[in-house]
């Protein structure tokens, strides 16, 4: 078939030849190189966008203010690694690990004054208090209000009072058992 | 002309020896640089701010911190590319902070005295202000139609005169991502009936 026979090239293959014609298909660069009326049309749309490249450049208006002088000085006596951001950051995490390794330092000065934690010595502490507790518990077995009904130490207690108050009953199971001398006194006597 | 041959070569060799110069802080070395690309370079910021006094601004900040950052510059004959993507992101940061200071309300738009309307009329060049004026409204008609990257890669190739492997470079996509975009971008323009008039009514 002959090549200039082949259908015309699409918009897109026009624009694609305006850029890079290697990204047309093969038939189609081939048509390209023999089709006037493609070709034309190739160069009209590549025409097309660069005049108004130019006309936007045309219609640009021209910079008034020079650039300012460059520090060329500045940059010498400075090095870079003195400003900028990163000295900034590596200042920034030294001072913080100062600040975190002086708390946690068990040596620090303003740490003298505080007296070191002996966990043992105060667990010895708490059994001392709780043993005193339960001694306590065990003579004074009665609550307070108690004690103070019957204490212990009335001197006009004695015991004829107490004989007077319970006295001893010959049928008193448990006074008997008592007063005739334990349990082969017991076995006597039933 | 032909659009690959349009790309400028900025100075060969003399360039880089200026570049490598300008690295090792030899006084005056970075001047060359500035005086070869400044205008480009103002071009370039003041495609995407519409605002001379803005651009300037902005193209200061772009050489100062690529005078500051030379010696970081691997490759010399990248030099172009290099400024470029400087000023990409010196554009990107005056986006950023112009949304802010919207966002907050303290800062009133800026009106550049030189391009505000209000003053066209009133000078000897008023025709050729108004025409201006025109262009930069039916370009910017345009350009909205178009995807935030269509766009960038859009003005890098038809304004800024950049080759598809320096676009690729400064936007970091691959050169097939770029040609997709073009073509894109190409075909949405031509497809608009205010770009084909821009060749008809005597704009050029």
């Amino acid at each position: 078939m002959n090549k200039r026979s082949a259908p015309h090239l699409g918009e897109t293959q026009i624009l694609k030849a305006v850029i890079d014609k290697a990204d047309l298909e093969d038939a189609e660069q081939s048509h390209l190189s023999v089709c006037p009326t493609c070709r034309h049309r190739v160069v009209e749309a590549e025409n097309q966008f660069l005049r108004l490249g130019e006309m936007a450049a045309r219609y640009a208006p021209q910079p008034t203010r020079p650039l300012r002088r460059l520090p060329y000085r500045e940059k010498r006596t400075a090095a870079p690694w003195m400003f900028g951001w990163r000295p900034a950051l590596a200042s920034a995490v030294g001072i913080l690990l100062l600040i975190v390794s002086l708390t946690w330092w068990p040596g620090a000065p303003w740490r003298h004054g505080e007296e070191p934690v002996d966990t043992a010595g105060l667990e010895r502490i708490d059994d001392t208090v709780l043993m005193a507790e339960v001694e306590a518990l065990i003579d004074e077995a009665l609550p307070v209000p108690y004690l103070s009904i019957a204490p212990e130490d009335e001197p006009r207690m004695t015991d004829d009072f107490m004989r007077f108050v319970a006295p001893v009953t010959e049928n008193d199971s448990l006074t008997l058992y008592r007063f005739k001398g334990g349990w082969a006194s017991w076995q006597r006597f039933v | 002309m032909p659009l690959q041959n349009l790309h400028p070569d900025p100075g060969g060799k003399r360039l880089a020896a200026y570049v490598q110069e300008a690295a090792r802080g030899v006084e005056g070395a970075f001047d060359p640089i500035v005086e070869r690309f400044y205008p480009d370079i103002f071009k370039m910021v003041y495609y995407r701010t519409q605002s001379r006094t803005d651009a300037e601004d902005i193209v200061q900040e772009v050489f100062l911190q690529a005078f500051k950052k030379i010696a970081t510059l691997k490759a010399p004959e990248r030099i172009r590319g290099w400024l470029f993507q400087i000023a990409m992101n010196k554009v990107k940061d005056y986006y950023r902070k112009k949304r802010w200071q919207k966002l907050f309300g303290k800062f009133p738009e800026y009106v550049d005295p030189q391009d505000s309307e209000s003053r066209q009329f009133q000078r000897p060049d008023a025709e050729k202000r108004l025409q201006r004026g025109d262009f930069w409204k039916i370009f910017n008609r345009l350009i909205k139609k178009l995807s935030k990257m269509e766009k960038e890669v859009f003005l890098l190739k038809f304004f800024d005169h950049l080759t598809i492997s320096e676009i690729a470079q400064i936007l970091n996509r691959s050169e097939s991502t770029v040609k997709t975009c073009l073509y894109r971008a190409m075909g949405k323009f031509r497809k608009e009936s205010a770009f084909q008039r821009l060749f008809q009514e005597g704009w050029t």
